[in-house]
């Protein structure tokens, strides 16, 4: 089977990558909680987080974002010929916990050329879902992609 | 404590306090992610790239952004979760960038998922010590309702 190459010409709305799958620990929330200073106490208290809505310490929904960031990397060709990140947005419909395994879904639903003859923009739409198939996040993005020169 | 979600108005501005991206912080991310890209981590690789030089992920500014936010102590006790998040990257973050956040509350709404919440809409402004934008974009969170009685 032809390996997938991340060139423009080769993303298409047929085709579905699954990243591998992650299991998010205690020391990831740690991690995630000093590098960004995002240490609210629904993320980092059990006492706080009991009486909350949640019931629970929850994963902060950017961490989350941030572990998707990673697990896209994860699929292999598909950042081979990535040059930016142009817009992109996500929504958060449920939380995810400290001991949920999360995997990435790519679909890349449409792309269109633009007048550089060397990239091409392309869009990509991500789901992150958990263990129990729940959805986590979901994206829609665009990403400018370089082109196979010939 | 923080202010409940009665306390926003629309119109609210708020700047915050100032971050250097360092190397470290972008390693650090690299591992806690597993985005090692050369983009990132080699200086080999980007003398002849886009930019000449190492930059940080886009999605670092994101994160550190939250951050910065979470720091001006104004939903300490009563955040209760971001329901979506969108923006734009308009330049790259160079090790060594100082990072600012500037907030301004657009709205807010009552929550159907939870009553005892309502929803307050956020715009965010990354900006660098030369006061580009680094990205721009917008938000919903929850913030927690005063309790009645």
């Amino acid at each position: 089977m032809r390996q997938f190459e991340g060139y423009f010409e080769d993303f298409s709305p047929d085709l579905e990558f699954v990243s591998p799958s992650r299991t998010i620990t205690e020391g990831d929330l740690a991690n995630y909680v000093g590098i960004s200073g995002d240490y609210n106490q629904i993320y980092t208290s059990d006492e706080f987080a009991k009486k909350s809505i949640y019931g629970k310490r929850i994963l902060p929904p950017l961490m989350v974002f941030a572990v998707a960031t990673g697990l896209y990397g994860r699929i292999q060709g598909l950042q081979d010929h990535f040059l930016a990140m142009l817009g992109q947005s996500w929504i958060f419909p449920n939380t995810a916990c400290v001991g949920d395994t999360l995997t990435l879904v790519a679909n890349f639903p449409k792309k269109r050329e633009i007048h550089h003859p060397d990239r091409g923009i392309v869009t990509r739409h991500l789901k992150v879902i958990n263990q129990r198939g729940e959805l986590i996040l979901e994206s829609e993005g665009d990403m400018m992609i370089g082109r196979r020169l010939s | 404590m923080g202010k409940y979600f009665e306390d926003f108005e629309a119109g609210e501005e708020y700047v915050s306090l100032s971050r250097t991206v360092t190397e470290a912080d972008v390693y650090n991310f690299a591992g806690f992610t597993h985005d090692w890209s050369p983009v990132h981590t080699s200086t080999e690789f980007c003398k002849k790239g886009l930019f000449g030089e190492r930059i940080a992920h886009g999605a670092i500014t994101i994160t550190l952004a939250e951050g910065l936010l979470n720091r001006l102590c104004l939903w300490d006790d009563t955040f209760m979760g971001i329901v979506d998040r969108s923006w734009d990257f308009k330049k790259p973050v160079r090790f060594g960038d100082t990072l600012s956040v500037k907030l301004k509350i657009l709205g807010k709404q009552e929550s159907d998922q939870y009553p005892t919440c309502g929803i307050i809409e956020r715009e965010i402004t990354a900006v660098n010590q030369r006061n580009e934008v680094i990205t721009e974009g917008k938000g919903k969170i929850l913030v927690l309702k005063k309790r009645k009685g």
